[in-house]
């Protein structure tokens, strides 16, 4: 997962990641890193800037494919949302993500 | 064949006999092969003639079809057949011929009985079926798991007892051969032998040998890139002739490269041709989806029993994983993934197989998936909201139960003023253990006013700081979470005599509650003098406790027998996080509860 080190990750942060998501997440942060990426990618256009705590909050969202992300948040009515989320992963919630 | 050639084996022959077993019960199934065997026997009947339009693979069922002698006989008997009727010789069958056509019939005649007699059984004994089909679930995990032992290089354990009892399953079937039997003692022997002399061997194949295959079918940059990085793993548990035949399979259809260069690997390593073929043969169009999840064209039950999935905390610390490939390989099965979709969207969740939506729940255990759907709905999270906007992730949540008690126990949910986790409802998956134990001692050691103070977003009124997750920045623990909890709790199985009891009999338990609990004396007086209004909490000693967590909790002990104080108690303080001076003022309040009923002498008997 060495390639989580261009979101400005440490070695240990990279490791913590590993050691909380559950055999699932990991195998999908391990097997289709390029889908990661493009998640990861996504956001931080988005603005979100602690990319750690934005996996450790919303590691489920990897599951999914980057365009059904992207129509959910584009989709949405909510003011500011984009600002929403850099402040809170949380508020992706909001949108079903 | 070595260890894991053995065990891989016995998982598949327990494979087919799982999907026998519930084709039993099922529509389709054995239903299909009797009338299927009934059809060609029906064809036989009606004139010998028919047997020249049949195959050999037609009496697979009741014969090897491999056999040469068998072979040779069929095809000379359609040979003459054929000379009779189509060209009309005037040939006759022989006695060993006629001979032969009666043992086809017979044997198709006992094989249609036999299948009659074993569905006629099941159908009317469902319960011990599905007693039969959880059995052997647990006993393809447990092999499952032996494999992963057996193939994982950093594994120096010996085979022990657990083992050897899984082990002597299969050298007591009957149904097993001989051959295997022998074979199996033998690598015993051999395996434990060569971890005593530090001399274990787990590759099945090497390298090269792998590149070159997967170089052979012309498969993506990518895939030898997920070779390189899983090594260990693939050249583990790889067989070279089934992955060829796999990747043959995919080719003749044009369909290799339709797959995700993960999810090629991974059917390469962990699947086999008859299920890949089977599953591709069912569609009629494949959504586009599939191809990207490894595991429903692998072999997968539809789990009665949730396969456990550890942490990586629970994992062996090791750099090398052993096990991301077999991960992906199981991850859900198609029953599952089909039994979530249809269950799902009927209760208006967007959720699609076709469309690749909603996927984290789709790709859950069907039994989770529905018991979380259960506990949210009782716990509100489906009141006033639209279903298509509720973010289906929350399905892939363990210890819904447990985690929506402790959110209402620490002022998160159902609290008119903070109803956080009811908008944030992400909060089941990203809290961690470290931060329930902190929010814990904190309301505990503060006022409710310096409590929200403390643990509230300084930018949006009713939302946490987002450290308050993680047990980050300000609360974190500052040491490791054991620790932290021997110094600022009480232990609870040290308090309550049969607490580990009364954990074992709670874990069995559905979540629902009881016919009449509510009734109960202890019960009526907690809600007459420990609960305000319609809060969904008791204040017990100050603490405030979930009163869904009581009610069930105390109405499961009671359902067992238990009713003393003891169990009273248990059923408020399982589950919290509680210092020396809450556990005590809860202790004296339920006390004071009990006194008014129950045993006198406080501990509970089971009746």
């Amino acid at each position: 997962m060495d390639y989580l080190e261009k979101y400005n990750l440490s070695k240990d942060d990279i490791l913590d990641i590993k050691e909380s998501l559950n055999d699932d997440i990991l195998s999908i942060f391990l097997l289709e890193d390029d889908k990661v990426i493009s998640i990861l990618d996504y956001f931080y256009s988005l603005g979100v800037v602690n990319i750690k705590e934005f996996i450790l909050m919303k590691s489920t969202l990897f599951y999914e494919n980057l365009d059904y992300i992207r129509e959910r948040i584009e989709k949405s009515t909510i003011p500011k949302f984009e600002l929403l989320i850099k402040e809170n992963p949380g508020y992706l919630d909001f949108v079903g993500l | 064949m070595n260890l894991h050639d053995l065990i891989t084996s016995r998982i598949e022959y327990l494979y087919q006999e799982y999907e026998r077993l519930s084709s039993m019960t099922s529509n389709g199934g054995v239903q299909e092969d009797i009338n299927r065997l009934r059809s060609i026997k029906d064809q036989i009947d009606e004139s010998v003639e028919n047997l020249c339009y049949l195959l050999p693979s037609d009496f697979q069922d009741i014969v090897d079809v491999t056999d040469p002698g068998f072979l040779s006989k069929f095809h000379e008997v359609q040979s003459v057949l054929e000379g009779i009727y189509e060209k009309g010789l005037k040939m006759k069958i022989s006695a060993g011929q006629s001979r032969f056509i009666n043992r086809i019939t017979s044997a198709l005649d006992n094989r249609i009985e036999k299948l009659q007699s074993e569905r006629d059984y099941h159908l009317n004994h469902p319960d011990e079926v599905k007693e039969k089909l959880s059995m052997m679930e647990n006993k393809i995990f447990s092999y499952e798991d032996l494999d992963a032992k057996v193939t994982d290089p950093d594994d120096m354990t010996l085979l022990d007892i657990e083992d050897f009892h899984l082990l002597d399953e299969a050298v007591n079937d009957p149904n097993v051969s001989f051959q295997y039997k022998a074979s199996l003692l033998k690598q015993i022997i051999a395996y434990n032998d060569a971890i005593l002399h530090q001399h274990k061997v787990v590759s099945l194949a090497d390298m090269d040998q792998v590149k070159s295959l997967l170089s052979e079918f012309q498969v993506p940059d990518k895939v030898q890139s997920l070779l390189s990085r899983n090594k260990d793993e693939v050249l583990s548990h790889i067989h070279l002739g089934k992955a060829k035949s796999i990747l043959a399979y995919m080719q003749s259809k044009n369909i290799l490269t339709s797959f995700t260069p993960d999810a090629l690997l991974t059917i390469a390593v962990y699947g086999d041709l008859e299920t890949l073929k089977s599953r591709y043969e069912s569609f009629s169009s494949v959504p586009k989806t599939l191809f990207s999840i490894p595991s429903v064209w692998i072999n997968n039950m539809s789990s009665s029993s949730i396969r456990k999935k550890s942490s990586a905390k629970q994992r062996k610390s090791s750099s090398n994983n052993n096990s991301v490939l077999f991960s992906a390989a199981h991850r859900v099965s198609y029953d599952d993934l089909v039994k979530n979709e249809e269950f799902l969207k009927s209760l208006g969740f967007d959720v699609s197989i076709a469309q690749g939506r909603g996927l984290s729940a789709l790709q859950q255990p069907h039994n989770r998936v529905v018991q979380n759907y259960n506990l949210l709905r009782d716990f509100g999270f489906f009141d006033g909201r639209d279903q298509s906007l509720f973010p289906v992730s929350i399905f892939t949540s363990s210890h819904i139960f447990e985690k929506a008690n402790r959110f209402i126990e620490l002022g998160l949910l159902g609290n008119d003023n903070f109803n956080y986790v009811y908008y944030f409802p992400s909060a089941f998956v990203s809290f961690r253990e470290e931060a329930f134990a902190k929010l814990y001692a904190l309301k505990q050691e503060n006022n409710r006013f310096d409590y929200y103070d403390k643990i509230s977003s300084e930018h949006r009124i009713g939302t946490l700081k987002t450290d308050v997750h993680l047990a980050n920045g300000e609360f974190a623990l500052g040491d490791d979470l054991a620790n932290y909890v021997k110094d600022n709790f009480v232990s609870i199985t040290d308090k309550i005599p049969n607490a580990s009891l009364f954990d074992e009999v709670l874990s069995q338990r559905d979540y629902g509650l009881d016919t009449g609990i509510e009734d109960d004396e202890n019960i009526c007086y907690l809600e007459n003098n420990f609960r305000e209004g319609d809060n969904p909490y008791y204040t017990i000693g100050g603490v405030d406790v979930s009163r869904y967590k009581v009610l069930s909790s105390y109405g499961a002990l009671k359902s067992e027998g238990y009713m003393g104080e003891d169990a009273f108690l248990y059923s408020a303080v399982s589950g919290m996080y509680l210092t020396e001076d809450s556990f005590k003022a809860m202790k004296d309040d339920i006390d004071r509860a009990y006194s008014r009923g129950g045993d006198s002498n406080g501990l509970s008997r089971k009746i």
